[in-house]
């Protein structure tokens, strides 16, 4: 029996529920009563109910570890405390959303847990950042800006600094802006020493435009901290667009999500009558704050039944307003209301682009397999599924990007090759921006032999590269070699991909050829795994050696490795080939890791921290001579972004004349110096009170890690903690490993 | 109850209140046990569950001395231990893997919650692939005994959304675990 519609003549699968919680009157029940005792459909429903709720009750738990309360009684005996939340949640006031927002942050404070990426404000005019003015200050959409750069020092070797924009439109789906996929380009030039001009048009139709300064070559980057400067749409009455104001708080680009949701507020204020508004408003209250704050919840139920009066009144409410209440409906928990409205809209408009996602995900709950079904059954199931997208995709095109997502994503359970082919196909062809989903969609068309040919022409495209200056996926704080950079690692993936399919096709001198190719980028120890299997299925097995050499020379590498490799190549540790592979693989890491490098000065004399005793010290001092790990995000209180155990792990294997230092997430406590050992922190630990390191670094979240060399240089941002113990040993002193 | 472990209990808490580390380890002996089963069927983690432990039991002094002695200490003490787990979860970030990515996780990116199509799995599993709403009403609910009241009080929803959510668990749950039976 499934859970689902019990039939007419029998109580609703709520009232039985009810029932069994004895929530109903004493005449329902009896009612109820009755009917259970005579029906055995609805007797195994409530006996359903009560076994679950038993067994649920019986669980075993797990014995809490003893070793947990000396961890308490040793951050208690660093003097550490909490404050719990012992008092009930606030009485029901009048809807003061601003007020109880405030006060639910505070608490969240308290219990000092780090929500959301936080990210610390970054003042205009510190270290590395210019000055960048716009006039008019409040343009309309089409005006021409006189724009004005004071560049500061990394920015003023040339006549000429370029103006790098990206645009948000105020064409809305579903009430929120678009972005656009390009970037531009302007020309600055310099006016007098370090003051550069040059003017900027304000596009027709723009919400609002960010912009960063770039030299001419894109070697230097002053993106504000990747905080950009931002342009915002006015009407004639010189006010913040609608546009522009729903962009604030709908876009996420380059702000947190506290600042988005401080947009929201002024957005209902300024528009009280957009449900676009509304809803964003109410999204944002889900994810700041959860639902915990019933005040603001109740304002949006009253607001929510408004706007549906509103629309109720209408004889033909346009789409848009169908789709805002089915989703304002959704983001308030209310599946009833999402339901009705959900109707609504799939009848008056099936065409439009939610309308579409809402059918896409239908197919999925309507065909997906029952569980337990057979490989072939569940095959079947979404074979079905698939016809029906392609239906659906005949109907509507591409109205909405979860409809080819869904499709693919369909045809790949299906392991149908005509329907990866199709779908595959219209994923590349989207434009979906995401470079590595189209790798993982070229993956997936590589393994299927009749469509193997798809799959490679995807990773060919993938391959294809464009001037990195120009290249619209560089992101507006990225310099080009931060981008190559980044797109080294999927360039690797790409031709290793690519390698394995042409292995599958039987072509092994153009496998071997292109897996070589694949080594030529990077330092990636999964990529090299994958080309030492590939190799060594096609026979040859030096490179293969070589492939498996570099696995087993990375740090990050178990020495079993190694042992594994010998064994299952049946060979010794003193096999020649063994023994200059491997005597080789320190060097070649070495440059392959520092082919990712970069090199940014970083000023490391006026980044003041304190350590945990409180005393002062410069960057520049405590990395003077050493590579440096920066670890940004650690937290002496609570589980900590930054990975205490990983960060000692990585700190002990680290070559002398290297080290590993952490810039905690709070401010610096009396007690802290306890509390790093009561944490068992094996490296420094340096606080950032005016937030010096973290403009230094760009810092803008957490965890986030760096690598600086022996010079004081940045050679390595953003790195993954799994890279950094081949990058910090790939910048020690070759001589010294 | 017995009567002296009521007073041992008293003193415990007194002394606990007043600081001592033997007090708190007493409490934490007696009582963790409960702290962590909610902390870990609410979270479904035990790396959460283990931390929650830790904060409530780091902050429990002070918090005594809220503590008015009205109801069992235990209630009292699960009550703030559903209340800082709540906090927990609101504020830890979570992210979504874009690669294989199942049935499920494609329907919730367009908002969408489903009955998770796996296969067998154990009532524990079950509980802890329930959407996070959900879970939280069931665990509350059907297995701390909270009346719908109280469980909207604590989440911030009203007692109608807690009785659904809790109809939409149980179904859910029946529904994963359905060809075990």
């Amino acid at each position: 029996m499934r859970w689902t519609a019990l039939g007419l003549g029998h109580p609703g699968t709520a009232t039985l529920n009810r029932y069994v919680d004895g929530e109903l009157t004493a005449a329902q029940s009896r009612r109820v009563s009755t009917h259970v005792m005579a029906c055995r459909t609805c007797r195994g429903f409530t006996d359903g109910v009560n076994q679950l709720r038993a067994n649920a009750r019986a669980l075993p738990t797990d014995d809490v570890p003893r070793e947990l309360l000396d961890r308490v009684l040793a951050r208690r005996a660093a003097g550490e405390r909490m404050i719990l939340p012992v008092t009930d949640a606030a009485p029901r006031r009048s809807p003061n959303v601003a007020a109880l927002s405030v006060a639910a942050s505070a608490v969240i404070a308290i219990v000092g847990v780090f929500a959301l990426g936080g990210r610390r404000a970054v003042a205009a005019g510190a270290d590395g950042i210019g000055e960048l003015t716009f006039e008019p200050s409040t343009p309309r959409p089409g005006d021409t800006l006189k724009v004005t750069y004071v560049a500061p020092e990394q920015l003023r070797h040339s006549d000429v600094v370029m103006l790098r924009s990206r645009v948000v439109s105020d064409s809305l789906m579903e009430g929120e802006p678009t972005s656009s996929a390009s970037a531009h380009r302007d020309s600055l030039r310099r006016t007098s020493d370090n003051r550069y001009e040059g003017t900027f048009v304000f596009p027709s139709g723009a919400a609002l435009a960010l912009f960063a300064v770039e030299d001419v070559s894109a070697q230097h980057v002053d993106s504000r901290h990747r905080g950009y400067w931002r342009v915002t749409a006015h009407d004639a009455g010189g006010h913040l667009s609608y546009a522009a104001a729903l962009a604030a708080a709908g876009s996420g680009s380059s702000q947190g999500w506290d600042r988005r949701y401080q947009n929201a507020r002024e957005l209902v204020r300024d528009y009280p009558d957009s449900l676009a508004a509304w809803r964003v408003l109410a999204f944002l209250e889900n994810v700041v704050h959860g639902q915990s704050d019933t005040a603001a919840w109740a304002t949006h139920r009253r607001t929510f039944v408004r706007f549906e009066a509103k629309a109720k009144a209408l004889r033909s409410p346009p789409p848009d307003m169908l789709a805002g209440l089915m989703w304002y409906a959704s983001t308030l928990s209310d599946t009833a209301r999402r339901s009705y409205w959900k109707e609504r809209l799939l009848r008056a408009a099936p065409r439009h682009p939610l309308a579409v996602q809402e059918r896409a995900a239908d197919i999925i709950t309507t065909d997906r397999p029952r569980p337990g079904a057979s490989p072939s059954a569940q095959r079947a199931a979404w074979k079905h599924a698939i016809a029906e997208f392609d239906r659906l995709w005949d109907e509507v095109g591409n109205a909405h990007p979860t409809l080819i997502t869904m499709g693919y994503q369909v045809s790949s359970w299906a392991g149908d090759a005509e329907g990866l082919r199709r779908w595959g196909g219209r994923y590349s062809e989207s434009d979906r921006g995401d470079a590595w989903a189209s790798l993982a969609a070229a993956r997936q068309l590589t393994a299927i032999e009749s469509i193997r040919p798809e799959g490679m022409r995807m990773l060919r495209a993938l391959l294809q590269q464009e001037d990195p200056i120009s290249d619209p996926r560089r992101g507006l704080w990225q310099s080009v070699d931060e981008y190559r950079a980044a797109g080294a690692d999927l360039r690797g993936s790409a031709l290793q991909e690519l390698g394995e399919a042409l292995l599958a096709e039987g072509r092994h001198e153009a496998a071997l050829d292109t897996l070589r190719l694949a080594t030529g980028d990077g330092w990636n120890l999964d990529r090299f795994r994958a080309i030492a299997e590939a190799t060594l299925r096609a026979g040859d097995t030096l490179a293969a050696i070589r492939s498996f050499a570099w696995v087993a020379a990375d740090p990050e590498t178990s020495p079993a490795f190694a042992d594994s490799v010998l064994s299952r190549l049946r060979m010794s540790a003193a096999d020649a080939r063994w023994v200059s592979a491997r005597a080789d693989a320190p060097a070649t890491m070495r440059s392959r890791v520092l082919h990712t490098a970069i090199r940014r000065g970083l000023r490391g004399d006026s980044v003041r921290l304190t350590d945990a005793k409180g005393r002062q010290h410069t960057f520049g001092d405590i990395a003077k001579g050493r590579v440096t790990i920066v670890a940004f995000g650690l937290d002496l209180r609570l589980g900590s972004p930054v990975n205490v155990a990983k960060m000692n792990r990585i700190a002990a294997r680290l070559p002398p004349g290297a080290q590993v230092i952490a810039i905690p997430i709070s401010p610096r406590t009396d007690n802290a110096e306890a509390a790093v050992r009561a944490r068992g922190i094996d490296f420094g630990v340096y606080f950032d009170p005016a937030n010096e390191a973290s403009r230094a670094f760009n810092a803008y979240g957490f965890p986030m890690y760096f690598v600086v060399d022996a010079d004081g240089d940045l050679r390595f941002a953003y790195s993954s903690p799994s890279q950094l113990l081949a990058q910090a040993s790939a910048l020690m002193p070759y001589s010294k490993r | 109850m017995p009567h002296d472990f009521v007073e041992s209990q008293s003193d415990v808490l007194k002394a606990a209140r007043a600081g001592s580390a033997d007090a708190l380890g007493e409490l934490f002996v007696r009582h963790a046990g409960v702290v962590h089963r909610v902390a870990r069927k609410l979270t479904a983690s035990d790396d959460d569950a283990q931390d929650i432990v830790q904060d409530v039991f780091v902050g429990l002094p002070e918090a005594l001395r809220h503590y008015r002695e009205q109801g069992t200490f235990e209630a009292w003490l699960k009550r703030i231990s559903v209340r800082t787990t709540l906090m927990h979860m609101r504020s830890a970030t979570r992210r979504e893997r874009r690669e294989g990515a199942d049935a499920d996780t494609l329907l919730a990116s367009s908002a969408r919650v489903d009955a998770d199509p796996g296969t067998r799995m154990s009532l524990n599993q079950a509980i802890a692939g329930l959407p996070g709403m959900l879970r939280m009403v069931f665990v509350l609910h059907d297995v701390e005994g909270y009346a719908h009241g109280e469980i909207a009080d604590m989440l911030g929803i009203r007692t109608g959304t807690s009785q659904v959510r809790l109809f939409r668990a149980r179904a859910l749950l029946r529904a994963a675990l359905e060809d075990q039976s």
